[in-house]
């Protein structure tokens, strides 16, 4: 047996990987919170059915297959990650402020976990990034992105009707 | 009997993995991935305590919108392997010290470079951890890291499995298409004429077949912990990681490249350590 072997080996070596043994069960067991290395590897574990509408913010010009994956993702999951920065706060006061007082050490400084960015300056910048990304010199064109909500008909996504 | 791993090996093992490192550089480099490309200027902070000490020295902050800290930070970290590899192949220096430093920089690096759009941290698991092997200097220590490494890259994929069995996704009919749609949903409106689009809206409505591709994930998935117990099948669940990659990228387009370096791991798990150093060792 592997861990037997490595006991005979180094009593130290067997102490540390019991440890990370049981730390990472312990991450699995919980379900939440993780510490790097650490994780947990859902990947699409999460019950998801087919929503009753697609609320999608897109760019009609900019069509999926003319872009790699990666570039995909930067034109589209910066956006999202964009849209979460309110996240970064509630996490701050529920969990980071929570559970730094908990172990009785100092409460960090907000601004480490929080960020303020203005939508101007997020779109101001975007464009650049966009472009960057997609290599378009007339990106300016096909901003601002279009908003619509789309429902699946039983054979593709349709723009639901006002 | 089964091969003796030796230093031949272990500098095997260490060059394939350099060359896989740079292999996948290239790739980033071509696809816009390296710090300098995304140009962070926000962060998103997640669930992960050891994240958040990092946070606190407000290193993340500082590569906000700082042009000359991304060329740094990508010139360091895509530098180190090849340094590292010279300097003890080479120049047969110890590999502690080599190491140690590639470790520091690569959790600096990857710790950071996830906080921004568009990585998750999880992917990386393996660039985190194998500068903790490469800097052991006694070659059972090595050998041993090299197997417990492998046996987190089994958990990894069957804790994916179980995953999808305590939080119902395994259990769901409706599951692939719920998935599908979600992942691709800026895609089919983008592009609603396209073949990639007819297959993917095939694989939506078609809800039988879809959920039967996830349940055949969460199979293979769960088999794989087979590798707890016997590594005879080693090679056989590397080669089926090759073809989940591949339709990752098919299906998912999820380009998982960065667990390669672990799974190659698998095909280590053949040798054994010669009794002489163990003995030496003790």
């Amino acid at each position: 047996m592997f861990l037997k072997q490595v006991y005979q080996y180094n009593k130290w070596l067997f102490g540390a990987m019991c440890a990370f043994i049981l730390a990472q069960l312990l991450v699995f067991y919980k379900g939440g919170m993780v510490f790097s290395p650490l994780f947990n590897y859902g990947m699409y574990a999460m019950k998801m059915k087919i929503d009753s509408a697609y609320p999608i913010t897109y760019f009609p010009n900019l069509p999926g297959n003319k872009y790699s994956s990666q570039q995909w993702d930067k034109i589209y999951v910066t956006s999202q990650s964009f849209s979460q920065l309110a996240w970064n706060e509630q996490l701050y006061n529920h969990d980071i402020k929570r559970l730094y007082e908990k172990l009785h050490l100092p409460t960090p400084d907000k601004k480490h976990y929080t960020i303020t960015l203005s939508e101007t300056d997020y779109w101001n910048w975007y464009k650049n990034y966009l472009q960057a990304t997609v290599k378009n010199d007339g990106i300016y064109s096909i901003l601002p992105p279009r908003k619509a909500v789309f429902f699946w008909n039983g054979q593709s996504l349709t723009p639901q009707k006002n | 009997m089964r091969p003796i791993f030796t230093n031949i090996q272990r500098r095997k093992l260490t060059t394939q993995v350099v060359i896989l490192f740079y292999v996948l550089m290239a790739y980033k480099w071509y696809h816009g991935m390296f710090l300098y490309q995304m140009q962070p200027v926000f962060f998103n902070t997640r669930f992960d305590g050891v994240t958040w000490l990092l946070m606190q020295t407000g290193l993340h902050e500082w590569l906000i919108g700082n042009e000359a800290g991304w060329i740094i930070f990508d010139v360091i970290f895509y530098s180190l392997p090849g340094l590292y590899w010279w300097v003890v192949y080479k120049k047969n220096w110890s590999p502690l010290g080599p190491g140690l430093i590639w470790l520091f920089v690569n959790w600096i690096y990857i710790q950071c470079y996830t906080l921004f759009p568009t990585n998750s941290i999880e992917a990386y698991l393996g660039w985190l951890l194998f500068p903790l092997l490469f800097s052991f200097r006694k070659l059972p220590t090595f050998f041993f890291v090299m197997g417990g490494l492998r046996y987190l890259f089994i958990f990894f994929l069957y804790s994916a499995g179980l995953w999808k069995l305590r939080l119902g996704g395994a259990f769901n009919p409706e599951q692939m298409s719920g998935v599908l749609l979600f992942q691709h949903k800026e895609y089919l409106v983008s592009a609603p004429q396209h073949w990639y689009s007819f297959f993917i809206n095939w694989w939506v409505q078609h809800k039988v077949f879809g959920y039967v591709l996830y349940l055949a994930l969460t199979a293979w998935e769960l088999l794989v912990g087979i590798g707890f117990f016997t590594k005879k099948y080693d090679r056989i669940i590397f080669i089926s990681v090759g073809v989940f990659l591949f339709f990752d990228v098919l299906i998912m387009r999820i380009p998982y490249f960065d667990i390669v370096p672990m799974a190659m791991l698998l095909l280590y798990s053949k040798y054994s350590l010669p009794e002489a150093e163990m003995e030496k060792s003790l």
